[in-house]
């Protein structure tokens, strides 16, 4: 009779452990994002702010960093990848006063400081808007590994010249420690992203 | 006239057999469902245009809709005319290794039989290059939709302004 409690117990168990994974309930930290590891200094990134206030990377430690680059012109992704990040600081509430949000240009022929003053704090004020000079552009897309690509112009009648960069659109997130620690890639949304910065928002 | 001990005896096996047999015949339902499902798709019917939008940034906008096609043959959305820019391309974003691509569709958009083609951000979309809109316009946008075989469609598109969503911290700058 012992023996079979014990059996049944042991069955019991199996089952359990066997579910545990499927249901989520494992209790490891796990990330939705893809992981660096190790995790290393985040690259320097190097601007003016849209405020005309200079900005180091490397000096804003402290709070954990979502750094995605892009350009004002940009009509389709960079607009609603803020927009995504304002939702992210909406969600987080008050825990967003920890987290900090940098759009860095890779356009600086046509991103002046007032043509970021105009965009980037129209989405969330709290949001830093950088304008690169070209060597810091340089650095940054050594650094963060960047394709950069500026299509030929195009022309029209009266439509002013214009072209695209194609870019990297991931998001970089740095831990409180000023550590890379994981990736997005530019079509990650808000509710993926959100349950990792909490976890860095934890720590 | 059984005793409740003798009814409750075959209570749970009763209700253990049932619930087995529930599942089971849940597991059936399921494998049914996911056979191949006949729909005769009409010959002819209209497109549906649903929920057209535009956003604009400040020096670019798109749009976006749906069109839903119930026929059984295919058309292709071939341009969008409208006032309310310079010009209208036919634009798709493609993201390959994390890079984003902005590649011209010059040859339009098809749209599947029985299917649904769908414009949205980070995807498919028409992009307005020298919006003519007024800074204070509220909307909404005429816009005409032009395909191959279902010819013009006309639908007046919601405006939304990506810089202006935060309407909450706006100071002097």
């Amino acid at each position: 009779m012992e023996l079979g409690r014990a059996c049944s117990a042991m069955a019991a168990g199996a089952a359990l452990l066997w579910l545990l994974p499927a249901t989520g309930c494992v209790p490891t930290q796990t990330f939705n994002g893809e992981v660096v590891e190790p995790a290393r200094p985040a690259p320097e990134l190097t601007g003016v702010n849209w405020d005309g206030q200079p900005f180091r990377l490397s000096e804003h430690r402290g709070k954990v960093t979502v750094v995605f680059f892009g350009y004002t012109y940009c009509p389709d992704v960079c607009p609603f990848t803020l927009a995504k990040m304002k939702q992210i600081y909406r969600d987080l509430g008050d825990r967003a006063d920890g987290l900090q949000v940098v759009f860095a240009s890779v356009d600086p022929q046509r991103d002046t400081v007032e043509k970021l003053a105009a965009y980037v704090p129209s989405f969330d004020r709290r949001f830093y808007g950088l304008r690169l000079e070209q060597a810091d552009l340089q650095a940054a897309t050594d650094g963060f590994g960047l394709t950069v690509q500026y299509g030929q112009p195009k022309e029209g009648p009266e439509t002013a010249s214009y072209y695209y960069v194609d870019h990297t659109g991931t998001f970089f997130i740095i831990d409180r420690e000023g550590r890379l620690r994981l990736k997005f890639p530019p079509n990650a949304t808000a509710e993926q992203m959100r349950p990792d910065l909490e976890k860095l928002l934890a720590t | 006239m059984q005793s409740w001990d003798q009814r409750s005896r075959y209570l749970l096996p009763g209700l253990c057999l049932g619930a087995v047999l529930l599942a089971m015949a849940g597991g059936c339902k399921k494998q049914a469902m996911q056979g191949p499902i006949a729909v005769e798709l009409p010959a002819s019917a209209d497109l549906e245009i649903r929920e057209p939008r535009v956003t604009l940034t400040l020096d670019a906008g798109s749009v976006y809709f749906s069109v839903v096609n119930p026929a059984a043959r295919g058309d292709r959305l071939l341009r969008v005319e409208t006032a309310a820019a310079e010009r209208a391309e036919a634009h798709e974003s493609v993201e390959e290794n994390g890079v984003v691509r902005m590649v011209a569709r010059p040859e339009g958009f098809e749209v599947p039989a029985g299917g649904t083609l769908e414009l949205q951000p980070g995807g498919k979309h028409i992009m307005l290059i020298g919006p003519q809109i007024a800074a204070d316009a509220a909307g909404p946008v005429a816009l005409t939709l032009h395909f191959e075989r279902a010819g013009a469609i006309e639908v007046q598109a919601a405006l939304s302004r990506m810089e202006g969503m935060d309407h909450s911290g706006h100071g002097g700058s």
